[in-house]
């Protein structure tokens, strides 16, 4: 049986972390005891153009990890903004890079977030977090997953050396969830009543 | 493996038997062929190294594919050209094991010639036994990547034209380049005492792999009377005068850095020199069918009369006595 | 095999110090190297491989894992050289496998037929991308004719496992060894762009310990206290050649005997019965439960071997379930889809919905597919999963 599902896809300059952004939800999905795919973009696109992954959650199997139509969009860049704006599922959420996409969405019936992802980064020290704020964003706005179970997943991404950033990148997080107004915040989209109950 | 003998040789001394790595059987091969002889010092080496039971043989296809009911050894028998590769698996997988490839011109030179490099290149520590005979021999007398300039072949019935089919590759020569390769020797099998330097040399690249060196190959100058249209003795005297002139024997490299020196200090003959220093073939297109008939198209595989060699300023290359010699036959 | 995987575990420790991915324990791991990662811990101990998109995954894994493992790596000069270099390695009875996608396959198809002629057990992967020619590097399912018809020269098959999620792909790996050195024969795992570069979670539940594992009685090995063994292909008396391609015949008579394997979905008052493999079965699978939720009477049949092909059982599901339309999806212009032909033998008519070109079709479009069969049907309007016919 299908369950209750939530599909996103993801996408931005190659280099932008948009990767980063669906693992860091796929690991968490996995985490809460739900079913998970990720599936990217790949092959030259990678280098520095247009990339791209898809997440499905779900609470049951995943017949499909490919997306044609998806609940969420995150758009990084403006070709990403151009391509999947017209795509979102009608009561979909479609969060926008402000800082580097200056189009707006004329569509009435989604919600959009203009998300200032950059402009937030750099002033928490580096541009590089933008995608985890975007990613804190993300889970504000449509309560895919709650936010510490995103920011427990950031230690699969710095190992070794790179341990010490783990903590700018959790404030990061949070300073994109914090976003998003308190009144658009997104209830818990998965009833995840104890983890491991609704992976079958 | 001693011959069936009668009660009265039971107890007589053994003056000559077969190696313990040679299977009690009859080979298949022509009068005057290379291959029995080399397959032979191969078995040789490996009793007196003691490595038979420990070794895989890897056959290539041609002539010597059959070297698997030869040798009394463990073989593989793989794709044409790709020994090196199989070997590299085998030898990979199993470092305790003795393997070495046997594979002729074609199998080597043309359409394996991508697996040898690369073998090499990676100096996987295996030993490859190489024959080259300047033909096609199991297909029937085709020319070959080593065949020599105005050499005839049924596919080079003119002679070989550098011009439009390229050159002959000198295989130890060309791998010597690449810092993989660790022993590399050019031998042949005409006379005793060359059959002697051939199987020191064979011995030394077994011994290489056994203690662990790398890369080596020993490419062999072998008679292919029956495609040379010669007869036995002949092409053993073709080996020595002409094909060992294009392809100079002797120790092309041992582990010392890359020197191709000894193919520009020593020119072994005239005609290697002459081709060094301008002479290019040229095909004689208006021979007649009786210049090229079939006597001479045998006892010609330089193939004299398909074409000539000229200098640059036209002056026709005028081959030492051996060649005029041809006629008398 | 006493040459290798002795040191696997204390040397595996020494770098990570704990295994490298756990036993038991839910992993997210991208398709490619779960699928290395399943053959590590299946025994194998021997790969050889050329990088290409969008397999190049399996062959960097095994670049940092086989040698911890105590096994072989050898980024190879060629598709080429790397199946020669399997047939080799497998030669020796060690667990030897390669990986590519569909050019490269075309590449190695030569040494496939020498590995199905000399009777060497191995696994061969290919992550399907899109052809003919370079074609490009998105998914496809375009090399089923090859992997079940054409994979080289000569009268001889090879089984082909064709997984749909990460978690069978993995237990399929192990399986693939097992029934590679069960029959003598090489194995092929059909997988495509999607399950190669995908990411989902897996379970790993078991290690097999190569060292643990008998010689094979024809493995070249040295013939040391025994009689030569001879690994070959060539048979010049026309006799023992068809004695040879008898034998051959029989065991894969045997094992299409013994080693079909397919599943089904959702059958009970099916009258259109979707049929699809790997990543299309996956959308096929979501299209129909989209076309449950709007009544319409649909179940899915899934191969998880095309060769042997499951044509008796795809027959009686049509037969016992009384289906009376089959829609074939794939992501090819239509290839399995005579296979199904030829299991029906015209007792239901036989469509076919496919996408080429690398794009994977959304379950949407599946699902209008759907509805034009549906709407064909004799008694279309008065068909409800429920009510209809079983």
């Amino acid at each position: 049986m299908l369950g209750r599902r939530l599909e996103i896809i993801i996408a931005g300059f190659g280099g932008q972390g948009v990767m980063v952004m669906g693992q860091l939800l796929a690991y968490a999905a996995m985490d809460a005891g739900l079913q998970v795919t990720w599936m990217p973009s790949y092959g030259p696109e990678q280098r520095g153009g247009t990339a791209n992954c898809t997440v499905v959650i779900s609470t049951g199997d995943i017949a499909s990890p490919i997306v044609a139509r998806p609940h969420v969009a995150v758009a990084m860049n403006t070709p990403s903004f151009e391509k999947f704006e017209p795509r979102v599922v009608p009561h979909g959420v479609l969060l926008v890079n402000s800082t580097l996409v200056p189009e707006r969405s004329h569509r009435t019936d989604i919600d959009v977030f203009y998300v200032p992802a950059v402009e937030v980064a750099a002033k928490l020290g580096t541009e590089k977090m933008a995608n985890v704020v975007m990613v804190g964003a993300m889970a504000a706005a449509t309560g895919a997953l709650p936010l510490n179970a995103l920011q427990k997943e950031l230690m699969h991404f710095f190992e070794g050396p790179k341990e010490k950033l783990v903590e700018p990148n959790r404030r990061a997080m949070r300073h994109g969830f914090g976003l998003i107004p308190r009144e658009d915040r997104h209830g818990p989209y998965f009833v995840v009543a104890s983890a491991g109950d609704l992976g079958a | 493996m001693t011959p069936p003998a009668g009660p009265s040789l039971q107890t007589a001394p053994i003056v000559v038997q077969h190696p313990g790595s040679w299977a009690n059987a009859t080979t298949h091969y022509c009068p005057g062929c290379g291959h029995g002889l080399i397959h032979r010092l191969v078995a040789n080496a490996l009793d007196e190294l003691g490595v038979r039971e420990r070794t895989v043989g890897v056959a290539g296809v041609g002539c010597a594919i059959l070297i698997y009911n030869y040798l009394d050894v463990d073989f593989q028998e793989v794709p044409h050209g790709r020994a090196p590769a199989a070997a590299t698996g085998i030898k990979r997988a199993r470092p305790d094991l003795v393997v070495f490839t046997y594979q002729g011109d074609g199998d080597l030179a043309a359409i394996g010639t991508a697996e040898i490099v690369h073998a090499a290149a990676r100096s996987e520590n295996i030993t490859v036994i190489y024959v080259n005979n300047c033909v096609y021999g199991m297909t029937g007398g085709q020319m070959a990547p080593t065949t020599l300039p105005g050499q005839r072949s049924e596919t080079s019935p003119e002679g070989r034209d550098p011009a439009t089919q390229g050159h002959p590759i000198r295989v130890a020569e060309m791998l010597a380049t690449l810092d993989g390769a660790v022993y590399l020797e050019r031998v042949s099998v005409t006379h005793p005492e060359n059959i002697k330097v051939a199987y020191r040399a064979v011995r030394k690249a077994f011994t290489y792999q056994l203690e662990g060196k790398g890369f080596s190959l020993v490419e062999f100058l072998s008679p292919c009377p029956t495609n040379w249209g010669m007869k036995p003795i002949d092409a053993m005297r073709w080996i020595d005068e002409t094909v060992s002139a294009y392809y100079p024997l002797g120790v092309i490299k041992d582990r010392e850095p890359v020197h191709l020196a000894h193919l520009v200090q020593q020119p072994p003959t005239a005609f290697r020199e002459d081709y060094m220093h301008g002479f290019r073939y040229e095909t004689v297109t208006q021979a007649t069918e009786d210049e090229l008939g079939r006597h001479t198209r045998r006892t010609h595989p330089f193939g004299r009369r398909g074409g000539r060699w000229v200098s640059v300023d036209g002056e026709e290359y005028r081959p030492s006595d051996h060649d005029d010699s041809e006629d008398e036959d | 095999m006493k040459a290798v995987g002795t040191k696997a575990v204390e040397m595996m420790t020494e770098v990570t110090g704990e295994p490298r991915v756990p036993l038991g324990e839910r992993v997210l791991m991208k398709g490619n190297e779960a699928l290395a990662e399943a053959a590590l811990k299946a025994g194998c101990r021997a790969y050889f491989g050329y990088p290409i998109t969008p397999a190049s995954e399996i062959t960097s894994y095994m670049a940092r894992w086989m040698q911890v493992e105590g096994g072989t790596f050898v980024q190879a000069e060629s598709e080429v050289a790397a199946i020669n270099m399997v047939f080799g390695a497998a030669g020796t009875g060690t667990r030897a496998m390669t990986a590519s996608s569909s050019p490269g396959i075309s590449l190695m198809s030569e040494g496939v037929s020498f590995l199905a002629a000399a009777e060497v057990p191995c696994l061969i992967v290919n992550v399907m991308r899109v052809g003919p020619g370079l074609g490009g590097i998105q998914p496809s399912q375009s090399d089923y004719f090859q992997a079940t018809r054409g994979l080289g020269h000569g009268d001889f098959r090879v089984i082909v496992l064709v997984p749909a999620n990460l978690q069978e792909m993995v237990d399929l790996t192990f399986e693939a060894f097992s029934l590679a050195e069960k029959y003598r024969t090489p194995v092929l795992m059909l997988a495509d762009g999607v399950l190669g570069q995908m990411m989902e979670p897996v379970t790993f539940t078991r290690v097999i310990d190569p060292a643990s594992m008998p010689e094979p009685e024809w493995a070249t090995t040295g013939a040391s206290g025994r009689p030569k063994r001879v690994v070959k292909s060539l048979y010049l008396d026309t006799g023992e050649l068809e004695e040879h391609n008898v034998a051959l015949q029989q065991k894969y008579r045997r094992i299409e005997q013994a080693e079909v394997r397919w599943n089904t979905y959702d059958l009970d008052g099916a009258r259109i019965l979707l049929v699809a493999y790997g990543t299309s079965a996956r959308v096929a699978h979501h299209a129909m439960e989209l076309a449950e939720e709007r009544d319409m009477p649909v179940g899915l049949f899934r191969p998880i071997t095309v060769y042997p092909y499951p044509y008796d059982a795809l027959r009686e599901v049509v037969e016992e379930r009384g289906i009376e339309h089959i829609l074939v999806v794939e992501l090819s212009a239509g290839q399995m889809v005579e296979d199904v032909r030829l299991a029906v033998e015209g007792r239901c008519p036989v469509s076919f919905f496919g996408r080429s070109g690398g794009t994977i079709p959304a379950p949407l479009e599946v699902l209008d597919a759907i509805r034009n069969v549906a709407e064909g049907l004799p008694t279309a309007r008065a068909a409800s999963k429920k009510g209809g016919a079983s």
